[in-house]
């Protein structure tokens, strides 16, 4: 049971990692914790359903639609709100994401309705069997896009000019600009790429489980803590955060009394902070 | 707070009693429900069985000759707002009776408002709801013990002997019935394989799926709502678990078939009629027809109550919130309405049966009367 506890929580984990990278990778760049990255995400799990139900696309075609949609949407985001209140500073974008997280939501249920849906059987169904393992099928789909986003959002960041831009303005805004990045620019990079990461995970995270105008917010929650946990900012760190939690988790369901999982998952995750303040991969702030 | 409240209150009450003036020769039906928010697809489904039924009444020539108009508010699901709304419903609206909230905690918090006009609860199963305030509540459902104990016979009925029990660990709905069923599954000689917590809004089942494969049983009872219900069942049925599983009313939504998919394989829960009764079934055309989607339990009960109270103020022949209240309060009042006969006991609490229904193939239908001894 314990070798099969373990994939059910490294498969939770990796969800978490998922969306933990959307909040990590905003966070890098911009300083601030994106509150709408889960609302986005759930804009990319409806804009993934409906692609799929009236085009009838299969998985890969929607999630392209999904982190279109996304991407435009967080270019919107950023434009309208985001890059406004830059200058005005923490509390003021703090609110500001958390006044398009809520106009989001409602407005998904004006547009949409409370009701829930779920996607046509495409990624549900089934447990895949490995010798004495046993893992849901769907999980598999989602190792695989945790893999390939963070091996894409390393190599953006490491190799290309857009990264390296975003890197720079991560570390130091004003030594940045003084070099010739436009943080204006890579601000706005950071905030479409988070989008689109997002609509990814939200594609997958409305298939395995159902779509609702609030469905971001459990796991939205979940997920910056994990993000919080491996060190905010950091890539690999968000990974390491999003698989600590989910293992927490599944430990805390597996061998103690369920009642109290929430409450003992997150006690170990309290330690982990107390013993690493800035979170398992997290640097030391230099100003 | 309070005098914060008071300021807020005063200019909405001129608002209001001019808004009221265009409506005066109305019997004002208040309704108090989530019509946004976390239980918003109870509440907007039993407001729509409360619209049905007051347009087929006016339809029909309006209650004691005037028209009937409703008064609507949402309560977001919230507590505080459902006893807001209660207050206002009862100061500023004149209504005569209010209909809502549809779920425990938000009717609780009206219990506990203070208001004097009838409370008519359509679907809220708490077993201490009338133990929360003074306010005269009427409860047109039975309660959460009484699904459990229900279940549990039903369960033993089915030749089930061990049951495995799973509860949402922050709701009372999802307690009060586990411990009802633990209670009655025991006394009826079954055993209790375990019993396991998942918080609200849980959606990964798997580890939860992962530890009870390592128990013997061979039944679960489940009284969750319908998202995590329904995300459980999915995941259970995808590890090839077959055992039967029983629930609570909170089933009672196409939701469950949306979000756990179509094989849910045999599933039994306690509900509020017999979907496949005549009466049941003209209704469910008519609300079909209306709104565009199939009734559920809480659309019925919103219907129910809305009848419920025409009836009350037909007797009373007065639209009087006290006249309806003490007509509601007579021992001889009966109701026969789409979910059987029932009276009120002396708390409140309706007296009327249980049905037990299925879901096969995507047909819902009763296998008969839930029985609690």
């Amino acid at each position: 049971m314990a070798a099969a506890q373990l994939a059910c929580g490294l498969s939770l984990g990796m969800i978490y990692a998922l969306i933990a990278l959307g909040y990590t990778l905003v966070f890098g760049v911009l300083r601030m914790v994106n509150f709408a990255h889960c609302d986005v995400m759930m804009v990319g799990a409806y804009a993934g359903y409906f692609a799929s139900r009236w085009f009838g696309w299969g998985l890969l075609p929607a999630m392209a639609a999904a982190v279109l949609c996304c991407a435009l949407l967080g270019a919107a985001i950023h434009r309208w709100v985001i890059h406004p209140l830059e200058r005005a500073g923490g509390i003021s974008l703090l609110t500001g994401a958390l006044a398009v997280s809520l106009i989001l939501e409602y407005g998904m249920m004006a547009l949409c309705g409370a009701q829930p849906r779920a996607f046509e059987g495409q990624f549900a169904g089934g447990v895949l069997h490995l010798g004495r393992l046993a893992l849901p099928r769907d999980r598999m789909l989602v190792l695989l896009f945790s893999v390939a986003m963070f091996l894409l959002l390393e190599w953006t960041l490491g190799h290309t000019r857009a990264g390296r831009g975003m890197r720079a303005c991560g570390s130091d805004r004003l030594a940045a600009s003084l070099c010739g990045i436009q943080p204006a620019r890579a601000g706005r990079t950071a905030f479409v790429l988070g989008s689109g990461m997002a609509a990814v995970a939200g594609v997958l995270y409305g298939g395995m489980f159902y779509l609702h105008p609030l469905m971001g917010a459990a796991p939205g929650l979940k997920a910056f803590c994990a993000a919080v946990i491996g060190g905010i900012g950091s890539i690999p760190g968000a990974v390491l955060g999003g698989l600590t939690l989910g293992l927490a988790e599944t430990f805390a369901t597996a061998f103690l009394p369920t009642a109290l999982r929430d409450a003992t998952a997150f006690l170990l995750l309290l330690i982990l902070l107390l013993l690493r303040p800035r979170g398992m991969l997290g640097r030391e702030e230099r100003t | 707070m309070r005098k914060g409240q008071r300021l807020l209150i005063l200019p909405l009450l001129m608002l209001m009693l001019c808004g009221g003036c265009g409506r005066s020769d109305a019997v004002i039906l208040g309704l108090d429900l989530e019509l946004s928010g976390k239980h918003a697809l109870y509440g907007t489904a039993c407001a729509d069985g409360v619209r049905l039924a007051v347009e087929e009444k006016n339809a029909a020539g309006g209650l004691l000759g005037r028209p009937v108009a409703l008064a609507e508010m949402d309560n977001r699901s919230l507590g505080s707002e459902a006893a807001l709304a209660a207050l206002r419903l009862e100061g500023l609206e004149r209504a005569s009776a209010v209909i809502g909230p549809s779920t425990s905690g938000t009717a609780k918090a009206v219990a506990g408002s203070g208001v004097a006009l009838p409370v008519i609860v359509p679907t809220a199963t708490a077993d201490d709801l009338m133990a929360a305030g003074e306010a005269p509540i009427f409860r047109l459902c039975y309660t959460d013990r009484t699904q459990g104990r229900v279940m549990g016979s039903f369960g033993r009925a089915l030749g089930l002997s061990r049951a495995m029990v799973i509860t949402e660990s922050s709701s009372d709905y999802a307690r009060g019935a586990s411990d009802a069923f633990i209670e009655r599954f025991g006394e009826m000689g079954g055993e209790i394989a375990g019993q396991l917590f998942y918080p609200s809004g849980e959606s990964d089942f798997h580890p939860l799926i992962t530890r009870m494969r390592a128990e013997r049983f061979d039944c679960i009872f489940l009284p969750g709502y319908y998202g995590e219900a329904g995300l459980f069942l999915r995941q259970l049925r995808a590890w090839g678990i077959e055992v039967p599983v029983l629930g609570c009313d909170s089933f009672d939504s196409p939701a469950i078939e949306t979000i756990g998919g179509r094989a849910l394989g045999a599933i039994y829960f306690s509900n509020h009629c017999d979907p496949a009764d005549p009466a049941v079934e003209a209704f469910a055309g008519r609300f079909q027809a209306r709104f565009g989607y199939a009734p559920n339990a809480y659309a019925i009960l919103g219907y129910e109550a809305a009848r419920l109270s025409f009836q009350a103020i037909e007797r009373a022949g007065s639209d009087d919130p006290a006249a309806v209240r003490a007509v509601l309060e007579d021992p001889d009042f009966y109701y026969e309405g789409l979910t059987g006969g029932m009276r009120f006991d002396g708390e409140g609490n309706a007296v009327k049966r249980v049905w037990i229904n299925t879901i096969d193939e995507g047909a819902r239908y009763a296998l008969g009367e839930g029985r609690e001894d």
